[in-house]
């Protein structure tokens, strides 16, 4: 019986782990936790075709470089658990601050993310993803960092390895 | 069994307790974002309650007439995040924070609105014959913003990108299946 339910809490908090990993890895431009969420192969389809994941994310750090900020903030995650296999739909409210000639603007789109995800050994990796597209909202950026409390909070979010989570800043 | 088995196994039965009722809220926006009337039966109890303020009922009776609102929506996406569940035996009690993103046709071919309102679902759930299932949401609300549409996708001239749909023409759907 606990064996069961061990196993079953075990590998769910390791699929959020997983799906948590992702998003750090975007936000903070770091290609090797981006790399360790795939397994070799694995494919993913983000609205330009199936694509090879591995390959595709050396490419898309320069594109995230050239953004100001992002933020994938993940909410729901749906996940139904097979044999040593899962499949997932984790809900995405993406926030990117990008220039522009016209000055910074805000681009924030909500999506979900449909995964197929596998266990090999003790580990749960990606092995399909899918983006879909629900919602989106675009403008220019209304950023204020001042006023008696912002103008206090000085510790910003930055990308790997300049992040307070890496220089314990 | 030892005690120190014993315990881990409370706990274990807890923490599973609590994963099927996050689970029940995550499966609720699901259902709603989808307009999936069953999907929304099939997360409550047949004699459970709802109240969202401009609603007072009975579950059976809240189903139709949120089918009914959100047939005045184009889309909506209610992204859950922080989700505190207290269980007690075959009780619980949570409260799920929630921002509800809503596209709304203007008036009179007027653009589209982009209407967000944010709040908390603070539910009752209940465990019978070994299910959990939502016996009672109200829904509080905490805070909206409202402004013209700036989305800028063309879905038409966009045919490679998957969007979200209502209904089972949702690609999530084919996804679950296995597809």
């Amino acid at each position: 019986m606990s064996k069961v339910h061990l196993e079953q809490v075990a590998d769910r908090l390791a699929i959020m782990d997983l799906l948590n990993r992702y998003a750090r890895g975007i936000d903070r431009c770091d290609i090797d936790v981006l790399r360790s969420v795939w397994w070799p192969g694995a494919k993913a389809d983000y609205g330009q075709g199936e694509i090879d994941a591995l390959e595709w994310f050396d490419g898309v750090i320069p594109a995230l470089l050239g953004m100001r900020r992002t933020q994938h903030f993940l909410g729901n995650m749906l996940i139904e658990m097979g044999n040593g296999v899962a499949t997932a739909e984790t809900y995405c409210r993406a926030w990117h601050e990008v220039d522009s000639p016209d000055g910074p603007q805000e681009m924030e789109v909500g999506g979900r993310y449909l995964d197929r995800l596998q266990r090999r050994g003790d580990e749960w990796r990606l092995l399909h993803r899918r983006y879909v597209l629900d919602w989106s909202r675009n403008g220019p950026s209304t950023a204020r960092w001042d006023g008696p409390l912002y103008e206090g909070l000085t510790r910003r979010g930055k990308r790997a390895p300049h992040d307070p989570s890496h220089t314990g800043e | 069994m030892s005690s120190d088995t014993l315990a881990l196994d409370s706990r274990l039965a807890r923490l599973l307790d609590k994963q099927d009722c996050v689970e029940l809220v995550h499966k609720l926006a699901r259902a709603i974002d989808r307009c999936d009337a069953d999907l929304v039966r099939s997360v409550f109890h047949p004699d459970a309650t709802d109240d969202h303020g401009m609603f007072k009922g009975t579950a059976a009776d809240f189903v139709p007439w949120v089918m009914e609102v959100l047939a005045g929506m184009r889309r909506t996406q209610h992204v859950i995040g922080n989700v505190l569940v207290e269980v007690d035996g075959n009780n619980a009690r949570g409260e799920a924070y929630f921002i509800a993103h809503h596209c709304l046709p203007g008036a009179d071919g007027a653009g589209d609105t982009f209407m967000v309102a944010a709040g908390r679902y603070l539910d009752r759930f209940e465990k019978r014959a070994g299910e959990w299932r939502i016996a009672h949401r109200g829904a509080v609300y905490d805070w909206s913003t409202t402004a013209p549409s700036t989305d800028m996708w063309d879905r038409v001239a966009m045919p490679t990108h998957a969007f979200g749909e209502r209904g089972h023409a949702d690609p999530s759907y084919r996804h679950f299946e296995g597809a």
